[in-house]
C-alpha cells in the first residue's frame, strides 16, 4: 500500500467515524489537515487574520457537509478546493472590512481597502513568519491564478494533477502557470537585491524531489 | 524536433517536467540540446531551479492557537449537525471583539445617526408613512441634533432619524405588545464570531433578537449625550431584559435607516417590531457587526438562535410562508464618504433592489444556498 493509499484510508476511517457523531475523529481529521489548510491560506491571502478565518470557515463548511464527500477524490482535495474557493471569496470582499480597519488603527493609521492589504503584510513580524518578507511581498504580487498554483505545488508539495483538481484547471496550465510565478518571484525578487540561492547544477538533478510527492501533513 | 529554436515560454510545461526529472529520456535529451545552445533558456531555466528550492525549503507557519477550538466550537455549535449544547447567556454584549477591537461605530445615537442620515435618507423620505409620523415629533428632539448637526449639514435627514431615536411615536410596537415567551428556550448565542459561523452556514432562518440588558449602567460615559438620554429615560425603571418603547423605536429606526427594510406587520410579528430578509452569507459579519453596533448604541444585548422561540411556533411558520416576499440585503462595501474622515469606517447593508414598501416581487434567494433568511425582532 503506498503512502497516499495509506493516507486516505486514515482519513477514510475518521471521515467515517466523524460521520456518525465522533468528535475525537473530528479533532484528528482536523489535525491531520489543519497546517496545509491554515499555510494555503496564508500563502494565498498574505496575512494571519484573513488566514485564519478562511481556514475556520473552510473546516467548518467541510465538517458540516462530510455528507456531501463522496470520496470520489482524495479527501484533501475535496477539502482544498472548499479552502481555495474561500480564499477566492475573501480576495474577492478585501474590503475595508471594520475590524480590519480596526487593526490597521493600531498598525498604522488610518487606512483604506488598498492598506488593509499592503500594510497588514508589513505588520507581520517576521520572527513569526516562515516567509521572509521580500519573498511573501514577491508572492502576494503575482496575479491570484498564478500565485494559488506556485503556493500549492512549491511551497506546499501537492502534485500537479491535485493542485489541477483543486483549482478547477487543466494540469498543463497549471505547469505554465508555476513556470511563469517562479519567473515573476525570481525577478521580483532580484529586483528587491536578492540572491537566488545557488543550485550548482546546470543538469537536471537524478535525485530531485518532485515537487508533488511531499505527500500528506505529518 | 517539434519545438526547435522556440525560447522556453513555447514549452514552459515541459520546462517544469524537465526541472523534476521526470522527462522521458528523448525528450529530455532534446531539451539539453536546446540548453546549450541556448544561455538565455538556460539562465531562465537556472533561476526557476533556484527559485524552486527557496520555495520548497521555506517553512510552513503553525496555525493560531485557538483557531482549533474556533473550529471545533463552529461545528458543535446550535446550527450543526451534530448536537449543539447550549450556550449560557452572556449578561453584557461587551465581549464579542475577540480580537481586542472596539466596535466599528461608537456608541452614540448621534453617529448612528449619522450613519442614518447617509444610508437611510432616501428610503426615509421614500416612505411617506414613516417621515410624517417622525416629521411631527422632529422639533421638541433636540439632543441629539446638537452632536449630528455639528458634523453634517443634512439637517433634513438628521431632523428624521434624531427624531425617530428620541420619539415616542410607535412604528408597529403598538400593534404587537401583549405576546411574551421565555429566553430561556431559545438557545441563543450572544457571541459576535458564533453568530456570523451560524450565519454563514445556517440551513433555515437565524433569529436575531433585541433585549434589554440587566445592568442599569449607562454604556457609555463620554460624548454619548442622546444615548445617555434615553437610557436616563428608560434603564433605571426597566425590568431586566425587557425593551422599552423608546429603545424599541430606536432600534426600529436604526434597523430601517442603515437596512431600508420596512418591519413586517403585526400578523408576524414576534411580541414586537420584526424585520426579515435575505442576506449573502459573505455579509454575515456585516449584518451582525451592525446589528451589535445598534445594540451596543442602545445598551441592548442583541442574541442569536437558530430556533423561533419556542412560544411562536405558529408565527415562525407562516413568516417562513411568506418568505418570497422578504428583500435581499446586500453590503455596500465601500466606505461612506462622508464618515471617511472620521475615525471609522463603516458600510451599510442595503436592499439589493432599492428600498421596498410592503410586499415585494423578489425572489426569494435559496436559503440552503448562498443566503440565509434573518429575522430581526425586538422584545418587548
Amino acid at each position: 500500500m503506498s503512502a497516499i493509499e495509506h493516507e486516505r484510508d486514515a482519513d477514510a476511517h475518521l471521515i467515517e467515524r466523524a460521520r456518525g457523531g465522533d468528535a475525537e475523529a473530528l479533532t484528528e481529521l482536523y489535525r491531520r489537515h489543519e497546517h496545509r489548510v491554515y499555510n494555503v491560506a496564508l500563502r494565498t491571502l498574505g496575512n494571519p487574520w484573513d488566514a485564519a478565518d478562511v481556514a475556520q470557515e473552510a473546516f467548518i463548511k467541510a465538517f458540516r457537509n462530510l455528507d456531501s464527500f463522496k470520496g470520489e477524490s482524495r479527501f484533501s482535495t475535496w477539502l482544498h478546493r472548499i479552502v481555495v474557493n474561500a480564499a477566492y471569496d475573501q480576495l474577492r470582499r478585501q474590503r475595508p472590512e471594520p475590524m480590519e480597519a480596526e487593526i490597521l488603527d493600531d498598525l498604522s493609521g488610518p487606512a483604506g481597502a488598498a492598506a488593509v492589504v499592503a500594510s497588514g503584510r508589513s505588520g507581520i513580524d517576521p520572527a513569526v513568519d516562515g516567509l521572509s518578507d521580500p519573498l511573501r511581498q514577491a508572492l502576494m504580487s503575482l496575479n491570484e491564478g498564478f500565485r494559488f498554483a506556485v503556493v500549492l505545488c512549491d511551497l506546499l508539495g501537492f502534485p500537479y494533477g491535485e493542485a489541477a483538481e483543486i483549482l478547477g484547471v487543466q494540469e498543463g496550465t497549471i505547469k505554465s502557470r508555476i513556470f511563469r510565478a517562479r519567473e515573476a518571484l525570481a525577478s521580483a525578487l532580484i529586483e528587491a537585491g536578492y540572491a537566488l540561492p545557488a543550485t550548482r547544477n546546470p543538469e537536471p538533478q537524478e535525485g530531485v524531489t518532485p515537487a508533488g510527492e511531499t505527500g500528506e501533513d505529518a | 524536433m517539434f519545438w526547435g529554436d522556440k525560447h522556453v515560454d513555447d514549452w514552459a510545461e515541459l520546462a517544469v517536467d524537465y526541472l523534476d526529472g521526470r522527462l522521458d529520456p528523448k525528450t529530455k535529451v532534446e531539451v539539453d540540446r536546446h540548453l546549450r545552445d541556448c544561455a538565455e533558456c538556460a539562465a531562465r531555466l537556472q533561476a526557476q531551479r533556484g527559485m524552486m528550492k527557496l520555495l520548497q525549503d521555506a517553512c510552513l507557519d503553525d496555525p493560531p492557537a485557538d483557531l482549533e477550538r474556533r473550529v471545533l466550537d463552529g461545528i458543535l455549535s446550535p446550527s450543526g449537525a451534530v448536537k449543539p449544547p447550549v450556550r449560557p447567556p452572556v449578561k453584557k454584549p461587551l465581549t464579542w471583539w475577540h480580537r481586542g477591537v472596539r466596535p466599528w461605530i461608537p456608541a452614540t445615537v448621534a453617529v448612528a445617526a449619522l450613519l442614518m442620515a447617509i444610508a437611510g435618507y432616501g428610503l426615509i423620505r421614500s416612505n411617506a408613512d414613516l417621515s410624517t409620523k417622525t416629521g411631527e415629533v422632529a422639533a421638541p428632539s433636540t439632543s441629539a441634533d446638537q452632536v449630528a448637526g455639528a458634523t453634517t449639514a443634512r439637517g433634513e435627514a438628521l431632523g428624521a432619524t434624531t427624531t425617530a431615536a428620541g420619539a415616542t411615536t410607535t412604528l408597529v410596537a403598538g400593534e404587537a405588545t401583549t405576546t411574551s415567551f421565555s429566553m430561556e428556550i431559545y438557545a441563543a448565542t450572544e457571541d459576535r464570531e458564533a453568530m456570523i459561523t451560524n450565519l454563514e452556514v445556517a440551513q433555515a432562518p437565524a433569529y436575531f433578537v433585541f433585549q434589554g440588558t440587566s445592568s442599569s449602567a449607562p454604556g457609555d460615559d463620554q460624548s454619548s449625550g442622546p444615548t445617555t438620554t434615553i437610557n436616563g429615560q428608560t434603564v433605571d425603571t426597566e425590568a431586566a431584559n425587557a425593551v422599552s418603547p423608546e429603545q424599541a423605536e430606536a432600534v426600529v429606526s436604526q434597523i430601517v435607516a442603515s437596512t431600508g427594510l420596512v418591519p413586517l406587520d403585526s400578523a408576524l410579528s414576534f411580541g414586537g417590531p420584526t424585520f426579515a430578509a435575505y442576506v449573502p452569507r459573505d455579509d454575515a459579519v456585516r449584518l451582525v457587526d451592525l446589528l451589535q453596533s445598534i445594540g451596543a448604541s442602545l445598551d441592548l444585548t442583541v442574541s442569536q438562535g437558530m430556533e423561533p422561540p419556542e412560544t411562536e411556533n405558529q408565527l415562525a411558520a407562516r413568516l417562513v410562508e411568506r418568505k418570497s416576499e422578504f428583500p435581499v440585503l446586500v453590503a455596500n462595501r465601500a466606505p461612506q464618504s462622508a464618515v471617511a474622515d472620521r475615525a471609522f469606517t463603516t458600510s451599510t447593508l442595503v436592499p439589493a433592489s432599492g428600498p421596498t414598501d410592503g410586499g415585494t416581487e423578489l425572489v426569494p434567494p435559496d436559503d440552503a444556498g448562498t443566503h440565509v433568511l434573518i429575522v430581526i425582532f425586538v422584545r418587548n
